[in-house]
């Protein structure tokens, strides 16, 4: 894979991109010149025409045939040459489009994971999707059309030159009035367009942002407020609108009348050279006819300036992700875990945008046993958890299993060691079985049925239209937070890892049985390390070890009973807890109470 | 897709946009002038090649004078730059008072759309459609209608001119273009086909994707993401496949459009070998058809490429009418005014999305009482709360509040005496303290704090860089859920409304802060119309009246002592909520 910097220009990037398919783009516009030659050709058969009448009338009838003939070879040759240019300049623009998609993903595949949290989706959605496709309308149509612009012109002045120098330099005489008049209309359009793109953009931000808040504002009677935003917004818009169209429809009206004025000069200078017998009426009108095909086609090349600013800005977009460097693989050794291993932290610092997140973290984890992280929102207890599983990678310190450094296992090792359900669940379109099975597409039913229920999940599945080949698509919003939380651990148990993470993955044990859940992980998932990042506590008392994080750091650790004796945080959790959990409203009458379960 | 008509979408965004057409016609008529100007020349050359052939046209014996040529085509000149200024300017204003007015009227249709039609995703679609699809829609109706017509209008008078010279020769220049005509007609078909195809294997592509991106560390984790990548690399190999034939059916016709309109030219030079024509047309009728022909077909061979990208704005105004489709909300004339604030149920049904959400429910919500609503998840139970925000109106039955239909007492008024505190209504764009005082807008500073401090979010709120004036949401600093909740709690305790709606959420956040959440939502209910959405049983186990839910349908009501002898599904949930009690704390 080509390595980018991320300062690369747009234009380069683009070369670099085109870079196997050069040459059969060079075919492509080899062709359009060749197109362009064969549009010419009508205009030279009726030249043929009109000398024939002008001169011998009388043979014009007989001449027909053989023009007709011609016309009928030339128009078929354009068209056919056009059509075969469209076609390479397409299979071009696809062929580099689906190679910059695919460059895009597996660079995403290999991204540092912090950097990709960073992105958001939608972002790098746009860049993959939207700012590749814009792509198209450059590749496919604008590089045979502007060489047709540019090349027309050209062969068209060449002719005019071999017809007569005078009436060639009547034409292109209006040349310089056409790029004048261009260049004053082009004066201030890269700021109309910039003001015009803000604009839009702001305009769009309001309408989204109203959209998206129109239930608080409804509900809180705020909504007329931010719909006068709203219109004042749209108001701004138009008047820029209209004060942009005012300002540029002068020159702009000036320069499409002036593409048409080259016959200011040549009809008169032609009537004058004709008197003085130095043309012939023909040449005046081919000359004439000609004209319109040189200064037209600066129209097109005039739109192509204003639609390849937003192509450059996509191709901005995708430098950064372009640049992001492939991590040096690691050849799997095949190392297999039939005991898990002992898996220690070791001085773990890392900080995110400056701040501290975990400070001189130092844990170790017995072989099978279950551990649970609590502490306040936060602390860094996913953090911990991340870093386990090799999403993140600290500053200093590392994971080391069974005394080894963990960075030194191929990922496909380290996956097959460690396993780990994140708080943000994320099932992909396809059946609950496949969702389930995504790390063991070989998985008994028994496991399924063992893995669903120490889950809590087996109801829930069965509950569905066609339980396990339920499609998950189909489901939509029907599956609730808690009820994904289910099916991940259930596919993490499934994966069956020595070593098992569930990042806050027990959130859906509130209303259920936390404790029960802890107590059946022991039962049906002997001799597994488990890490459980819990916010309640309910069951925490068969933990092996709880370690408790607070800003950073690991404030303490040990079983239940030992916690209870020594760790403040500890007691007032547990007393929070219960506090909660005995909570109850009463009566809107004023009477309330708070009674302690 | 429904079918793309240009003719029909462009009256029905006339009609949308309330504005009257004619100013725009009249910017249309000039358009087309400036271009007739462009024949001026070749009709001059004409003329005076007539003169020269000594066949001079009666009256026109002046173009033989080079002097008065440059003189006629100033004029005509001048008088181009005159028509394309004020043509273009009429055209663009106009154009874009237009698109203004639709927008205007879109984006107000959308403020009465039922609150529940406005879940998250479907704003992204709708926000998607009144942002991109309208602006695509206004650059090319601003930009190339005018354009399409213009070159339309200067084809048809140039034929016009040469019928006016030799109609037999301009009946032949212009016979194949009925047939070229038909070769669009039918492409719009396949133009529409495949589109369609390509959207659909576009949106395929791009949920793969964002399928992709989503789940990138969870397919890490369990190294598939070099799998999917694989799945992604084929699906991007048959999107360029399917581009390419797409592009050949949806070009193809096109291209076939512009061959046929030429070879007019052909039949133009064929018809000359008609013996009868043959001999009969003077040579300067030739030269006048061989001068102008390319005046007539060239327009055409424009407007083709104008009608591709005018039907492009169609497909997205086909969209914006699916979102005019969205029916909003009957809003009273005269909002009458509830004397109380007991709520209830009349027999009340609804359905969504083709299903029944709730069934011929009755209740009975006596004022300053708190009521419980409960029962197994897809019951019904945010629906019922939703009826009573009116997210929707029900399809039969009433919810009165008071006495008085929600339906008659207007939103504005019902959203003054409801106060609500859930997952749809938390936190809008803009500073902490803006979204406090939407409760409240003339609460001091001090009653924002109390309220703040109330509601346990004080603390975190002034650590936060800017304090009250942090800006939140999805445009600012991203709040925690329990952060969100409490800022949501402190809200409604600042607006002080007699009737509260509830959902209890069970965000995941650490006991601490559940149980600050909990000492505020009890300083809430009281004196109040409380009703609320519980999942764990025990918190409303002292409520006045518990409503169990199941499948749509109200199955059990009472107090809990009530219920729990009835022996029914309330005594089973509370069974299997009940072994879930953490060990009391000596």
């Amino acid at each position: 894979m080509r390595n980018f910097r991320a300062n690369t220009s747009a234009p380069r990037l683009l070369y670099e991109l085109t870079a196997s398919h050069r040459l059969v783009m060079v075919v492509a516009l080899l062709i359009t010149f060749l197109a362009v030659l064969a549009e010419l050709l009508p205009f030279w058969l009726l030249y043929q025409a009109i000398s024939t009448l002008v001169l011998t009338p009388y043979q014009f009838v007989e001449t027909l045939p053989f023009l007709a003939a011609w016309l009928a070879a030339a128009l078929m040759l354009k068209y056919l040459l056009y059509g075969a240019a469209y076609l390479i300049s397409h299979h071009v623009a696809y062929a580099i489009m689906a190679t910059a998609r695919n460059t895009l993903v597996a660079k995403l595949v290999a991204a540092p994971l912090p950097w990709l949290h960073g992105q958001g989706s939608g972002a790098l959605k746009q860049s993959v999707i939207q700012d590749v496709e814009r792509l198209e309308g450059f590749l496919a149509h604008h590089t045979i059309e502007i060489t047709a612009a540019i090349l027309a012109p050209l062969c068209v002045a060449i002719l005019l030159f071999w017809l007569d120098w005078r009436l060639a330099l009547a034409v292109l005489a209006i040349g310089p009035v056409a790029l004048f008049a261009a260049m004053l209309g082009m004066r201030g359009v890269g700021n109309d367009h910039d003001q015009f793109s803000l604009a839009t953009a702001n305009l769009n931000n309001v309408v989204v942002e109203y959209l998206r808040n129109m239930p608080v504002l409804k509900v809180f009677c705020r909504s007329a407020s931010h719909f006068q935003l709203l219109q004042s917004r749209l108001q701004a818009y138009y008047q820029l609108t209209t004060s942009i169209t005012r300002r540029t429809v002068p020159v702009w009206s000036l320069f499409t009348s002036v593409l048409g004025a080259h016959m200011l000069l040549v009809l008169p200078l032609g009537a004058w050279l004709y008197a003085r017998g130095e043309v012939s009426p023909e040449d005046v009108a081919l000359a004439l006819m000609l004209g319109s095909a040189i200064f037209k086609p600066l129209l097109k090349v005039s739109r192509f300036f204003m639609e390849i600013p937003p192509v450059l800005a996509g191709l901005r977009r995708m430098a950064p992700i372009l640049a992001l460097p492939v991590p040096p693989s690691i050849a799997s050794r095949s190392v297999t875990f039939s005991e898990p291993p002992l898996v220690e932290l070791r001085d773990v610092d890392i900080q995110y945008g400056g701040r501290s997140v975990l400070a001189d973290v130092s844990l170790c984890l017995r072989p099978g046993s279950l551990n649970v992280l609590v502490g306040p929102s936060g602390a860094g207890k996913s953090t911990i958890a991340h870093i386990m599983a090799g999403l993140l990678v600290p500053l200093t310190g590392g994971v080391f299993i069974n005394g080894r450094p963990m960075s030194e296992l191929a990922d496909s090792d380290r996956t097959r060691l460690v396993g780990m359900a994140t708080q943000e669940v994320f099932l992909f379109n396809g059946t609950i079985r496949e969702n389930l099975c995504l790390a063991r597409p070989d998985a008994s039913e028994a496991d399924i049925t063992k893995a669903l229920r120490v889950a809590q999940a087996e109801v829930l599945v069965h509950g569905l239209p066609d339980g396990l080949d339920t499609q998950v698509e189909e489901l939509g919003t029907r599956l609730s937070g808690g009820e994904r939380q289910r099916i991940a651990v259930a596919r993490l148990l499934l994966a069956d890892t020595p070593i098992l993470l569930l990042d806050e993955a027990t959130a859906f044990a509130d209303s259920l049985t936390q404790r029960a859940f802890f107590w059946d992980l022991r039962q049906a998932y002997p001799g597994k390390t488990f890490v459980i990042v819990a916010h309640r506590l309910a069951g925490i008392e068969c933990a092996d070890q709880i370690l408790v994080i607070e800003q950073g750091r690991l404030s303490a650790n040990g079983r239940h009973t030992q916690l209870m004796q020594r760790n403040g945080y500890y007691q007032s959790m547990m007393r929070c807890e219960a506090s909660c959990s005995g909570w109850t409203l009463t009566s809107g009458r004023g009477d309330l109470t708070t009674s302690q379960g | 897709m429904t079918n793309v008509n240009v003719w029909i979408s462009l009256r029905r965004i006339f009609a949308r946009s309330g504005t009257a057409a004619r100013p725009l016609l009249l910017g249309l008529l000039l358009r087309v002038l400036e271009r007739c100007c462009e024949l001026m020349p070749y009709l001059l050359c004409y003329l005076w090649l007539c003169t020269i052939l000594e066949v001079p046209r009666p009256g026109f014996g002046w173009a033989a004078d080079p002097g008065w040529l440059a003189l006629a085509l100033i004029v005509s000149f001048v008088l181009q730059w005159l028509l394309a200024y004020g043509g273009q300017k009429r055209c663009f204003l106009e154009s874009y008072r237009i698109i203004a007015g639709y927008r205007e009227r879109l984006i107000e249709r959308m403020r009465n759309v039922p609150i529940g039609e406005l879940r998250s995703q479907r704003v992204g679609q709708l926000a998607d459609v009144v942002t991109d699809d309208i602006n695509r829609v206004e650059s090319i109706f601003a930009h190339v209608l005018a354009d399409f017509v213009a070159a339309l209008g200067l084809s048809l008078v140039a034929l016009l001119v040469l019928a006016s010279i030799e109609w037999r020769l301009a009946l032949a220049l212009a016979a194949l273009v009925p047939l070229a005509a038909l070769a669009l007609v039918v492409s719009r078909h396949l133009f529409e086909r495949a589109g369609l195809r390509k959207h659909v294997l576009y949106r395929q592509t791009s949920g793969l994707l964002v399928e992709f991106i989503g789940g990138l560390t969870t397919l890490r984790l369990f190294h598939r993401a070099d799998a999917w990548a694989q799945r992604l690399t084929a699906a991007f190999a048959d999107l360029r496949r399917m581009s390419l034939s797409i592009e050949k059916w949806g070009g193809g016709p096109v291209m076939l459009f512009r061959f046929l309109v030429e070879c007019g030219l052909l039949v133009l030079l064929l018809a000359g070998t008609l013996s009868v024509l043959g001999d009969e047309i003077p040579p300067v009728s030739w030269i006048a058809f061989f001068l102008l022909a390319y005046k007539f077909l060239g327009p055409l061979l424009e407007a083709a490429e104008y009608l591709v990208m005018l039907r492009h704005a169609c497909q997205s105004e086909v969209k914006l009418e699916e979102a005019w489709a969205l029916q909003p909300l009957a809003e009273p004339l005269v909002a009458k005014t509830p004397g109380h604030f007991a709520v209830s149920f009349d027999a009340v049904s609804f359905s969504h999305g083709g299903e029944a959400r709730l069934r011929d429910i009755s209740i009975e919500i006596p004022e300053r009482s708190v009521t419980a609503i409960v029962g197994p998840s897809g019951a019904g139970k945010s629906t019922l709360l939703h009826l009573l925000g009116r997210f929707y109106d029900p399809d039969q039955g009433a919810v009165r509040m008071g006495g008085v239909d929600l339906r008659e007492m207007g939103s504005e008024q019902l959203y003054e005496k409801v106060s609500a505190v859930f997952q749809q209504v938390q936190i809008f764009d803009g500073t902490i303290i803006e979204n406090l005082r939407a409760g409240r807008e003339d609460a001091s500073d001090e009653d924002v704090r109390q309220a703040c401090v109330a509601a346990d979010c004080a603390d975190f709120i002034e650590r936060l860089p800017e304090g009250y004036l942090t800006r939140v949401g999805e445009s600012g600093f991203a709040l925690s859920g329990g952060e969100r909740q409490r800022l949501s709690i402190a809200r409604a305790l600042l607006k002080d409304a007699p009737v509260l709606l509830l959902d209890e959420v069970t965000a995941a956040v650490d006991p601490q802060s559940q149980m600050a959440i909990h000492r505020a939502l009890n300083t809430l209910a009281r004196d109040r119309t409380l009703i609320m959405v519980a999942h764990r049983l025990s918190t409303v186990r002292n409520a006045d009246q518990i409503i169990v839910l199941d499948r749509g349908c109200v199955v059990e009501s009472g107090k809990h002592d009530v219920l729990l002898r009835c022996d029914g599904l309330y005594a089973a949930m509370w069974a299997a909520q009940a072994s879930d009690e953490p060990t009391p704390v000596s």
